[in-house]
């Protein structure tokens, strides 16, 4: 059984944290008291608060624990996920999505939708992405109780309330500041814990030529210590089994740019920026470190690959999930161990706050405004708020005991709804781009998308198509609902009626307001080092290298 | 408020309707939930106690991460990014606080930190 022994020591250092948390959520509350203007001082974040908390958002622990898995079982070329994937997209939203979304004013990324095309195409994202993201926090809240019970042995329902709880206290305290102060606090401390992990990982197995020798004798062989070998098209040798246009186009170009650009909840982050230029940097600044949190989870999968025996086999306590707390086991003393709990069980309450911060501003302005009452007072939406997010939470805890007895269950809801989410970006790029594109285009060619998204998973499920492992099928699918959103979308256009350009400014490429308002540039925006060319170029080309360097 | 006052007024502080100590309480409380200091303090905090236990611990304890004294290395590493946390947070505060600029004639408030 992998339990660790955590001391007095340890509990202190986790409940410090607590703490500092529900601290942080009424101070926030004090300062609503005090005349700031609560809403209007979460946008006047700097922009390197709200560029950590782009990537904390994401930087859950399904994300840490599964970015090491797939180390262990895929090896270097997990890099994959971040410098094909993650990165280009972020480079992209802050420079040519963000100026749409932020110069449009909106508040959420629904609201672009309703802006760009219509009702109906705006009340089908809202609504699946209500329902999504509500459950996607309870499967988040089920994996913390999980992770708690295996080293802490609480019970799996006690972890599960006591989270939540924690959860909403500081959301209902203090919103989406309290949750950005979170995720940033929350990157601090899991890098203070899984760099130092890795060092000693690393140094125990004779630093990385020791685990690159040690990763040829293993089961993945040279295959997992590259990034870029065994990808050619009918000849796929690598440890992910996909080629490279399965990789490039549908892992990086569909599924990372469609989360990272029109996920609200990391759109979200960089919309609380200050202004346009801060929001522009948001992404690009969470790029960097983004390209070396691979560092964090590829070397401690490796590790946990070659010196544990039976990983990934069928003992459930040696699953490849596991890799990080085995090594944490293995490594850690009283003090450090403290430091690296605290480090995780923050990561995962920051994914179940990111999930729900979204998911109340969605269901408030997108849905509640949109289409239940509208033109009321805004201490009345900020009430419908608070609910939301109580609401939310109760919902994700009954989420969290439906994934505890049917894991399977939850699979498959959750991959239901990644349907929705493989097309969006073409919906989403040729409305920007394309300024014919008519408003019941956006709406059936999302609904292609996903036809497209569940029918080639479920031929590839009876067997009917190839496409080998499941990761590749899963690439495919993305590219075939991505053409099908595309294709619907051009074809509705060309026989539908565009809007007018009037309605468009500001929301279209080529058609910008026509007003600037001059109160809205800070000069110091136009220093150098605050380029978005420079950040965004400079992130590419790192990129690059070092999938030279990995080839 | 009169007229001389309006130079020292931060782009972060109330536009409408604030007097003196609104304007000082806003920019105590923005100065108090500087996310630097947080971090910072909790650094210095973790810092402390991993640093201890680094040279108080048991030989198992010293001993355990492959013969590094983990607690040790991690907690200087804690203290001095705290430190250096809380040094930026007070070098650059996010709101100036009125009464510090008052009567300097210059009419310049300290920049908002660096983003």
């Amino acid at each position: 059984m992998l339990r660790l022994d955590a001391s007095a020591l340890d509990y202190a250092i986790l409940a410090v944290y607590f703490l500092v948390v529900l601290g942080i959520g009424v101070v926030a509350r004090m300062s609503v008291k005090t005349d700031i203007d609560f809403f209007l001082s979460g946008r006047s974040l700097p922009a390197w608060i709200t560029g950590l908390a782009f990537i904390a958002a994401n930087l859950g622990a399904l994300e840490i624990l599964g970015m090491a898995a797939n180390g262990a079982q895929y090896g270097v070329a997990t890099v994959h996920f971040y410098w094909i994937g993650a990165v280009p997209a972020m480079v992209f939203l802050g420079i040519v999505m963000m100026p749409f979304y932020y110069g449009a004013k909106v508040r959420s990324v629904p609201e672009y939708l309703r802006l760009r095309f219509n009702n109906p195409t705006h009340a089908l994202n809202a609504a699946t992405f209500a329902v999504a993201t509500v459950l996607i926090a309870g499967v988040n809240l089920f994996a913390l109780a999980l992770i708690v019970h295996l080293m802490l042995g609480w019970s799996i329902s006690t972890a599960i309330i006591v989270a939540a709880l924690i959860v909403m206290a500081y959301i209902t305290l203090g919103g989406l500041t309290s949750a950005i102060y979170n995720e940033v606090l929350q990157f601090f401390i899991i890098v203070a814990s899984l760099l130092p992990l890795t060092l000693i990982a690393l140094h125990d197995m004779g630093g990385w030529g020791g685990l690159q020798d040690k990763v040829r004798d293993s089961a993945l062989g040279e295959e997992g210590l590259h990034a870029w070998q065994g990808l050619a098209v009918g000849n796929v040798t690598n440890p992910i089994d996909a080629n490279w246009i399965a990789i490039v186009f549908g892992l990086g170009f569909v599924l990372s740019f469609g989360y990272w650009t029109t996920n609200f909840a990391e759109v979200q982050r960089a919309l609380s920026a200050k202004n346009l230029s801060a929001g522009r940097r948001t992404p690009l600044i969470g790029a960097y470190p983004k390209i070396f949190i691979p560092a964090l989870t590829i070397i401690p999968g490796l590790v946990a690959l070659v010196s544990v025996k039976g990983l990934g086999g069928s003992n459930p306590d040696l699953q490849y999930n596991n890799a990080i707390p085995l090594l944490i086991g293995r490594y850690l003393p009283e003090g450090m161990l403290g430091i690296a709990v605290t480090g995780l069980v923050a990561a995962f309450m920051a994914g179940v706050a990111a999930n729900v911060t979204s998911f109340n501003t969605v269901v408030t302005y997108d849905l509640w405004q949109a289409y239940v009452r509208k033109d009321r007072d805004e201490a009345y939406y900020l009430r419908v708020g608070r609910i939301a997010t109580a609401g939310g939470l109760l919902i994700s805890i009954a989420t969290a005991f439906i994934a505890k007895g049917y894991d399977n269950i939850m699979n498959y809801v959750q991959l239901l709804f990644s349907y929705f989410n493989a097309p969006l970006f073409a919906t989403f790029i040729i409305a920007m781009f394309w300024k014919r594109t008519t408003p019941w285009a956006g709406f059936w060619g999302l609904i292609a998308g996903f036809f497209g998204a569940f029918i080639t998973h479920e031929l590839y499920s009876w067997g009917t198509i190839d496409l080998g492992s499941e990761l590749a099928a899963s690439f495919w699918g993305a590219i075939i609902a991505f053409t099908a959103d595309a294709a619907v979308t051009v074809g509705v256009s060309l026989v539908t009626q565009p809007k007018p350009d009037e309605e468009l400014r500001g929301l279209v490429w080529g058609l910008t307001r026509k007003e600037e308002k001059p109160e809205e540039h800070d000069p110091a925006d136009d220093a150098w080092y605050r380029s978005v060319w420079l950040l965004g170029g400079g992130a590419i080309a790192l990129v690059v290298i070092l999938n030279i360097v990995f080839i | 408020m009169s007229e001389q006052e309006q130079p020292f007024r931060g782009p972060t502080t109330p536009s409408t309707g604030a007097t003196d100590e609104d304007e000082l309480a806003a920019a105590r409380i923005a100065n108090r939930f500087d996310i630097r200091r947080i971090i910072g303090g909790l650094f210095v905090l973790y810092g402390v106690i991993l640093t201890i236990v680094g040279i108080v611990g048991s030989e198992e304890v010293k001993n355990k991460a492959a013969g590094i004294n983990v607690n040790l290395w991690t907690g200087l590493g804690m203290l001095v990014v705290g430190v250096l946390m809380i040094a930026w947070a007070l070098a650059r505060p996010v709101a100036p606080e009125p009464e510090a600029t008052r009567g300097r004639g210059s009419g310049r408030i300290r920049r908002s930190p660096a983003t």
